[in-house]
C-alpha cells in the first residue's frame, strides 16, 4: 500500500488550470511533504508513529494491583512493534521495555497442547467457546464441564495440567521456556519475584485448579499443574517479542528470523481460532468486531495480535481497563487495523486465492 | 490532506485529493467528500497526487461509489500512481471503482 510519489513535473499543463480555478474545500493544518522517494519501510514508521502520538495522550485506565509486584511498574510505558513473516520489525517507543506475558501465554501453551496430544484431548480439558464471564471466573460449562475456553483462567490452568502431565514436572517449565523464546528469537527469562508473588496470592486460581480435579479436566497434584502456570504468566517478554512471536504464529510456526519450525501447522490455525473468538477475555466480540484479527492480552499490558501469513504485531502499555485489556493497546489496534487494512472482512481482504482457483472456469465464462 | 472541486463542462465534478489518504487524511476530507458525492452523479476523482493509500481511504472511496451508483451516477478515479493502481487491483477495489489512465478517460466513462 505504500509507493513512490510522482513529482510535480509529471503534472499535465491542463490539471493545472483546471485548478487554478478550482475551490479548495480541505486544506492540511501542514502543507503535505511526502518524501521525494519514500520507502515501504518509512511509511509504516509513519503511520506507527501517527498511531503512537495519538495513543500516548489517552492515561485513562489502571495498572493491575492483584500482586504488588504488577502494579511496580511504570504506567506510562508505551511502545509498539510490527513484525513482518520475513523478519522485518518495525517498531516506536518502549517497544524493547521487559513486562511479564500473564494471559497471553495463554495463546502459547494451548498450541504447545494441541501438538503435544491433539485436538481430540486437548477438548478434553477446555472446549473453544467464548465465555461471556471475566477472565478470571470460576464457572464451567453446565454441559460439558469443562472451562469454556483455553484464554481464560480455568481453562488455561487445565491446559497447563496436561502439558505437566506430558512434559513430566521436572522438565515442562524450561520445554515452555525454551518453546516461547524460540517463538521470540531470543532466549526469554522468568520474573523469579513476579512468579513467587502469582504463587503466594493465587488463592482463586488454586481454588479453579481444585474445581478441575473436582470434575476430571486436571489430575492430580493441583499444585504442580499451578505451579506451571504461574511460572508460564511471569516470563518476561517485550512489545518486539510479541510481534515475533505473532510473525512466527502467522508465518505457519515457522520463525523467519531463526530459520526455525517453532509450532506445528495445525496447532497454530486452532490456537488462531481461539484468539479471534476468546483472546481479549470479555471484550473478544467486540474486538472481532472493531479489530478483526486474532490476538491474546495481558494484565501485564501486552497485546500479541496475528495478521495470518503476513504480521506480528505486538503493543505494550501497563494501564488496563475493566475488562484486563490495555487501554492504549486498544486504541492502537483499531488505529492500525483501519489503516493497514488487517480487519477479517475488511474491504481490501479478498480472503483466500486458494478459494479463487477452483472457480477459474466462472471467471472464463463471465 | 487537499481536496479541490472543480465542475467541468456537462456537470461532471472534477475531485483532486494531495496527500497521504491515511487515518488523518481519510479523516479530514471524509465529511466533504461525502458531501459532494451525496449531490452530484458524476464524479471523476484525480488520484494522481496521493502519496499513501490506507484502507480507510479506499473505504471512504468505496462507500462515495456505491452510494452515487445507487442513484445510477458514476465515479471514476484517474491517473493513479502504479504502486496505487496495484494497491487497487490486488485488492479487487478495482471491480468496485472504476480506474482509468487519465482524465480523458475519466469524463468520457462517466458518460
Amino acid at each position: 500500500m505504500f509507493w513512490k510519489k510522482r513529482t510535480s513535473e509529471d503534472r499535465p499543463q491542463q490539471m493545472e488550470d483546471a485548478m487554478s480555478c478550482g475551490e479548495i474545500i480541505a486544506t492540511p493544518e501542514a502543507p503535505a511533504t511526502p518524501s521525494a522517494n519514500p520507502t515501504s519501510h518509512s511509511q509504516v514508521d509513519q503511520m506507527l508513529s501517527y498511531v503512537y502520538e495519538k495513543a500516548r495522550p489517552i492515561t485513562e485506565g489502571k495498572l493491575a494491583d492483584y500482586i504488588p509486584e504488577l502494579a511496580n511498574v511504570q504506567a506510562d510505558s508505551f511502545g509498539i512493534a510490527i513484525a513482518t513473516t520475513k523478519g522485518k520489525v518495525h517498531k516506536i517507543g518502549d517497544a524493547d521495555f521487559e513486562f511479564t506475558i500473564q494471559s497471553t501465554s495463554k495463546a502459547l501453551t494451548y498450541c504447545m497442547a494441541l501438538e503435544l496430544v491433539g485436538r481430540k484431548e486437548v477438548l478434553s480439558r477446555a472446549g473453544v467457546e467464548p465465555s461471556g464471564d471475566p477472565f478470571n471466573a470460576i464457572e464451567f460449562s453446565p454441559v460439558t464441564r469443562r472451562p469454556f475456553n483455553p484464554m481464560v483462567n480455568a481453562g488455561a490452568i487445565a491446559i497447563s495440567g496436561l502439558l505437566r502431565d506430558v512434559l513430566g514436572v521436572e522438565k515442562a517449565f524450561d520445554l515452555m521456556l525454551d518453546r516461547f523464546s524460540r517463538a521470540a528469537g531470543r532466549q526469554l527469562s522468568l520474573n523469579e519475584s513476579v512468579y513467587r508473588s502469582e504463587a503466594a496470592t493465587g488463592h482463586r486460581n488454586r481454588a479453579i485448579g481444585h474445581l478441575l480435579l473436582s470434575v476430571g479436566a486436571m489430575n492430580e497434584p493441583v499444585e504442580s499443574a499451578l505451579d506451571l502456570y504461574f511460572k508460564q504468566c511471569s516470563i518476561m517478554v517485550t512489545a518486539t517479542d510479541l510481534a515475533r512471536i505473532g510473525a512466527t504464529i502467522a508465518n505457519l510456526g515457522f520463525n523467519s528470523l531463526t530459520n526455525e519450525q517453532v509450532f506445528d501447522i495445525d496447532a497454530v490455525r486452532d490456537t488462531q481460532s481461539v484468539m479471534f473468538t476468546c483472546g481479549m477475555y470479555d471484550y473478544s466480540g467486540g474486538w472481532a468486531y472493531e479489530v478483526g484479527i486474532p490476538a491474546k492480552s495481558g494484565v501485564g499490558g501486552g497485546i500479541l495480535g496475528v495478521v495470518n501469513r503476513q504480521l506480528g504485531v505486538g503493543t505494550y502499555s501497563p494501564r488496563l481497563d475493566g475488562n484486563g485489556n490495555s487501554v492504549r493497546g486498544i486504541a492502537s489496534y483499531r488505529m492500525m487495523s483501519d489503516s493497514l487494512g488487517l480487519h477479517s472482512f475488511d474491504l481490501t481482504n479478498t480472503g483466500s486465492e486458494f478459494v479463487s482457483s477452483f472457480f477459474t472456469s466462472d471467471r472464463a465464462e463471465n | 490532506m487537499r481536496l479541490d472541486q472543480v465542475v467541468l463542462p456537462g456537470g461532471i465534478i472534477k475531485l483532486k485529493v494531495t496527500g497521504p489518504l491515511d487515518i488523518a487524511g481519510a479523516g479530514e476530507i471524509d465529511a466533504p467528500f461525502n458531501a459532494i458525492s451525496s449531490k452530484n452523479d458524476r464524479i471523476i476523482v484525480d488520484f494522481k497526487d496521493v502519496t499513501f493509500l490506507a484502507s480507510i481511504g479506499i473505504r471512504l472511496l468505496v462507500k462515495a461509489a456505491r452510494n452515487i451508483a445507487k442513484r445510477n451516477g458514476r465515479l471514476i478515479v484517474f491517473s493513479p500512481t502504479d504502486d496505487a493502481r496495484k494497491v487497487l487491483r490486488s485488492t479487487g477495489i478495482d471491480s468496485i471503482v472504476p480506474v482509468v489512465a487519465d482524465e480523458a478517460a475519466a469524463i468520457s466513462a462517466c458518460g
